[in-house]
Formats: structure tokens, sequence, C-alpha cells
């Protein structure tokens, strides 16, 4: 049977998003009869925080022929890159964050100049990027599956989460301009979900009413969609990838180059949810609607689809 | 006696550096005492009795202790606003040494001044001499061309990805050399800018835009992100300025902007003309006479304190 081999990067101590996704589709192939799994010169073996249903073999022991097929991730060093090319395997590129290819190519070069036989890709800005600065002609968009969200708490607290990790700056901005600016709605609780476990993490989401997004250079972003399927508010940023998702109903979203102008837009949205809970029901449903295109079931579907008709 | 202290490898050292420097000129022009102090944890490196310390509010802690031992008047420069709040400021409320907070540029001023910091906050306008600076003797160039572009600021992979659309996207932008243009010793950055024709700015959040003003004055384009460091006096006339946090905003603007001044010499030569104005609007000599008020409402407040 023709090996599916995801490569991933060396160091699997600590859990990586996108190792997670890799590992997502190993296990949903493997459980459709394919003899997929994941490579890694890690030598821990399979993470704990990945789905266990993946298999995870050790790249330097792998023996993988003509035939096989390595699906080859988008921060691969250029010198492992350009050995991938010339071994004589199929070659499918899953790409998760585009704004990261700088990192192996160089300006001039495009993927569509290597011998690649398919790409791969979480949402439909990483599928433009290919298509317009890489001359990709068909790239295939499986888009991640979101966690299950715990249903929205009956009523939910005037409070925001938030991710601060990759927008520390403009979270300052933001938290301190509401005590100074607004010292009336000043007391609202700010929660941070970073490092927490993905447990409190829904939990802290379903009991929020407000989720501030600090998305930033993101190649689809999962956590506005876990807030949305949590029935939060959105405010903030997409981080661009997030516009696979991201409209004016779903979301009070936030575009500047400086983020002097959204500490006003959380304000707004704080001042209107104490005077009616519901101010942004609408919103709150179409988000709702939006995540339905997460699922474990669509992402199988996308999956399978594509290896179905790419073997 | 203004003392401006400067610590070495705080950020943004070299600009803080000119914009001192430009102000002790001047004030020693006008028969006022100023100095520039380097300090490094030696307190006979502050200014002495009678002085009032100016230096940025994200200084190390040490710094504050010395001139709180000494009793030395101080006025702290919100350098970086958007930071402000992630270094400890309440000491500013506290400190009966504390005479004035200072904010670097209108639009900061206007903000800090809502804050209710617990004292009151002087605006200064941030600027220095720019480099190689003659407007009388200004080389207007007849041809007009991008050739030669310059990047300043941002992360390597932001650069690499705005670089790789734009030479992947547009033959006309394909050959341009780029020009990495983040030096820290002026000379360096002297030597890089020149001959650039346009600089692509992606400056994180920041109080002051020097390096900016310096392309400006040296006819040169600015596209890109001031990072707040400007938003006084950006305007579309005087730059090819985006607002935008989408890393493909930005670059299709900018493909937009620097294909239109290739095409467009007319254009091409309203923004340098104008950005150059912007340049001598703001520069050390034209802006000093707001700062010259600054310093005398602070020594009389140190005075009277």
């Amino acid at each position: 049977m023709v090996q599916i081999v995801y490569a991933t990067v060396k160091n699997l101590d600590q859990p990586i998003g996108g190792v997670i996704v890799q590992a997502a589709h190993v296990a949903s192939l493997r459980r459709a009869g394919f003899d997929a799994k994941i490579a890694s010169s890690y030598e821990g073996g399979l993470p704990p925080w990945v789905d266990q249903d993946a298999v995870f073999e050790n790249s330097n022991q792998l023996a993988i022929g003509p035939g096989d097929i390595l699906v080859l991730h988008d921060s691969l060093p250029r010198h492992t890159f350009d050995r991938v090319m010339s071994m004589p395997v199929r070659r499918v590129f899953f790409c998760q964050n585009h704004y990261f290819l700088g990192g192996t190519l160089q300006p001039h070069e495009r993927l569509s100049d290597f011998p690649i036989d398919a790409f791969l890709c979480v949402s439909e800005p990483i599928a433009a990027h290919l298509r317009d600065a890489h001359g990709v002609a068909d790239p295939f968009v499986i888009r991640p599956a979101i966690r299950p969200a715990i249903g929205p708490a009956d009523e939910k607290k005037i409070q925001v989460c938030y991710m601060p990790r990759k927008r520390m700056i403009e979270f300052g901005s933001v938290m301190y301009g509401l005590r100074y600016l607004y010292p009336h709605i000043a007391g609202t609780p700010f929660v941070s979900i970073h490092n927490r476990h993905p447990n409190d993490v829904a939990a802290i989401m379903a009991e929020s009413a407000v989720f501030l997004s600090l998305s930033r250079n993101e190649g689809l972003g999962l956590p506005p969609l876990e807030a949305m399927a949590a029935g939060c508010v959105v405010v903030g940023y997409h981080g661009g990838g997030g516009l696979d998702y991201a409209t004016a109903a779903n979301g009070r979203w936030y575009d500047e180059a400086t983020p002097d102008n959204l500490v006003h837009l959380l304000a707004e949205t704080i001042l209107s949810l104490r005077a009616d809970p519901n101010a942004f029901s609408g919103l709150v449903e179409a988000g709702r609607q939006t995540v339905a295109g997460y699922t474990d079931q669509a992402m199988d579907d996308a999956l399978l689809d594509f290896w179905r008709s790419f073997l | 006696m203004i003392g401006f202290v400067l610590m070495e490898g705080e950020p943004a050292y070299s600009e803080k550096r000119r914009f001192y420097q430009g102000q002790i000129d001047r004030l020693r022009a006008g028969g006022q005492a100023a100095g520039l102090y380097e300090f490094s944890d030696d307190a006979r490196h502050l200014p002495g009795d009678g002085a009032i310390a100016v230096f940025d509010v994200a200084c190390r802690k040490f710094l504050r202790r010395h001139l709180d031992e000494r009793q030395i008047p101080h006025a702290p420069i919100i350098w970086n606003p958007y930071i402000f709040f992630q270094t400890d400021h309440h000491w500013i409320r506290t400190s009966d040494l504390v005479v004035s907070a200072l904010a670097p540029g209108r639009e900061s001023g206007r903000m800090l001044q809502k804050l209710a910091l617990g004292k009151s906050v002087e605006t200064l306008r941030i600027s220095a001499e720019y480099l190689d600076f003659n407007p009388s003797a200004r080389n207007i160039v007849d041809h007009l061309q991008v050739s030669r572009i310059g990047c300043f600021g941002g992360s390597q992979f932001a650069i690499d990805f705005i670089k790789g659309i734009l030479t992947r996207g547009w033959p006309e932008l394909a050959e341009c050399e780029w020009v990495d243009l983040d030096a820290e010793a002026l000379e360096e950055w002297r030597d890089r800018l020149v001959g650039c024709d346009v600089l692509i700015s992606l400056r994180g959040l920041c109080g002051s835009a020097l390096p900016l003003l310096d392309a400006m004055a040296s006819d040169i384009v600015v596209a890109g992100m001031h990072g707040g460091g400007l938003r006084d006096v950006a305007c579309p006339e005087n730059g090819i300025w985006i607002n935008s946090a989408t890393l493909e905003t930005v670059a299709e603007e900018l493909s937009d902007g620097l294909l239109r001044l290739a095409a467009d010499p007319v254009w091409h030569r309203q923004l340098i003309d104008r950005a150059f104005e912007t340049a001598i609007e703001n520069s050390v000599d034209a802006t000093f006479g707001d700062n010259l008020e600054v310093w005398k409402r602070l020594t009389e407040r140190a005075l009277s304190a």
C-alpha cells in the first residue's frame, strides 16, 4: 500500500497547532484505511497532545520509496526542501501558514516552479496566495476542525476573554485605554486563555460575552472560531488568514495599523451588551453558522475527497 | 539646566540621542544650560543640583533611584506611548520630584492628557538634524525612478512576504534592488539610505519617526506604516501611508503605490515635494520654539517645587 508520510518539525516537546492538524489528517486517513503516518526526527514518539489514532515514525528510520507520498510542511529549512525535491517520491505541499514561506523560498521563486504534485492548505486566503503569488493552479482547501464547544452559559458574564501572545502591545493599549478612557466600565473582567488547558479555554469562552481577537499573521486562526462556537461576540483582528471566515455579519473586526481605535470598538461593544445582553444576537448567530464549516465531519469529507482523487 | 539622560542599550537609543543633541545645541545657543548624560549606574554621570533630568519613562529603576536619592527633579518622556502601560509608571503620580510628563507629539499629548496621570502632560515635538540636510542646496533630480527600495522596520518574515509578493507579481518591481535599512549606527543608516528611491516602512508601534523624516528630507518617498510616530502629520499628499494590519493589504497597496510612482512622474514629484515641506515644518529648527516653551515651564516648575 502507498505510504502517506506527513513530515513534521523536529521538536515536539510542546503542543504546536500545526502538528495537531497534521496528526488529525493522519488519524482520519488511518481510520479510512490509508497507510498514513507522521514522521519527524523527534526521539520521543507520538506526542500525547495529538490525536492518538495517528501513527508516528522516526524519519531517520523510515523507509520511503517510489510511489510513496511525502507531505511537506511550510516551515522546511531550505536544505531539507532541496533534498526532498530530489527524492524519488510523490510530493504534496501542505501549507498552514503562507506568511512564513519566505523562510524557505527566495523572493523570485514560486512553489509552482518545483516538482510538487499537489497543494493542500487550511484556508482560502492561503489558497489565494498560492494561486496569485506562486502560480499554483488548484490548491485544495481542507479546513481543520475546531474542538466541540461547551454550550454557552445561560447568562453570559460581561467579561472579555483573550489570547494576548501575538499582540501584547495592542492588548496593553486596549486594556489600559479602557481603564482610563472609559472608567465606568473599567471594572470589566479580562480573562486570558494563554497556556490554559483546552477544557478550561472552552469553559472560559462559554461564560464570556466577548472574545478580544489578537490574531496576527495567521494561516487561519482557530481561537476566534472557537469563541464564535461558544457564543461570544468576537471583537478585533482577523490576522489575515481569518478572512477565511471573518465577515461584517459574524464579528466586529478591526484592521488598522495602530490599535488607537480598537479600545473604542471594544468599549462600544461592552456598553451595548450592558444596555442589552442580546444587542449582538444576530452577530452571535451568524458566528455559530460560520463554525459549522469547521467540524470533524467537514474536515474528514474534504480530506478523503482530496486523497481519493489524488491517489 | 536641562539634563538629558541616556543609557547604553535602551530602545531607540540613536533617535533619542539625536533629539536630545538637537535640543541641547539650541538651548545652549540661547544661553540656557543643557547637557547630555550617558548614565551607567554611576551617580557621577547624572545632572547636578539645580538641574531637571529628562529621560525615557521606560528607564531602568536604578536611574530613578539615583535621581530620588539626589533629589533631582525630573520630567520623564513617554517616548513610546504604546508600551507605556507595560512599564512601571505609577511613580509619575506619586513622586514629588516629577514635575511633568512629556509626550512625543500632539496626538500622543492629547491622548496622555486624558489619562489622569496625576501630573501635567507637556507635548514635545520630536525632531533632530536631518542627515546631510541643506535645503538651499537641494539637488532636484529630473529623472524619477523606482529602482532601489529601502526597507525599514518589521520582522524578517514580514519583509520577505512583502518582497516576495512584489517581486513575483510585477516584472516592473522584480528587478528592484532591496536595501536593509535597519541600522542603529547613524553613519551606517546614512550610507544605506543614500540612493534609495523609496523607503518601505514596516515600523512597529512607536512615538517618534525620525528615520522617516530623514527620508522625507532626502527626497525619498516613504511608503508603508509610520507606527503612530507620524500620526500628527501623515497625509496622502506626503507619503504612501497604509492603514492596515493585514500583510496582503499592505503588499497590495504598496504595489499600487510603487507602480504609480514609476508611471506617474508628476505625482511622484508632488509626493516628494510635499514630503520635503513636511520635513521642513517638522525640522528641529521649526519645532524648537514650541519645545523651548516647554523647557521654560519645566524649569520654572522645578525651581518652585
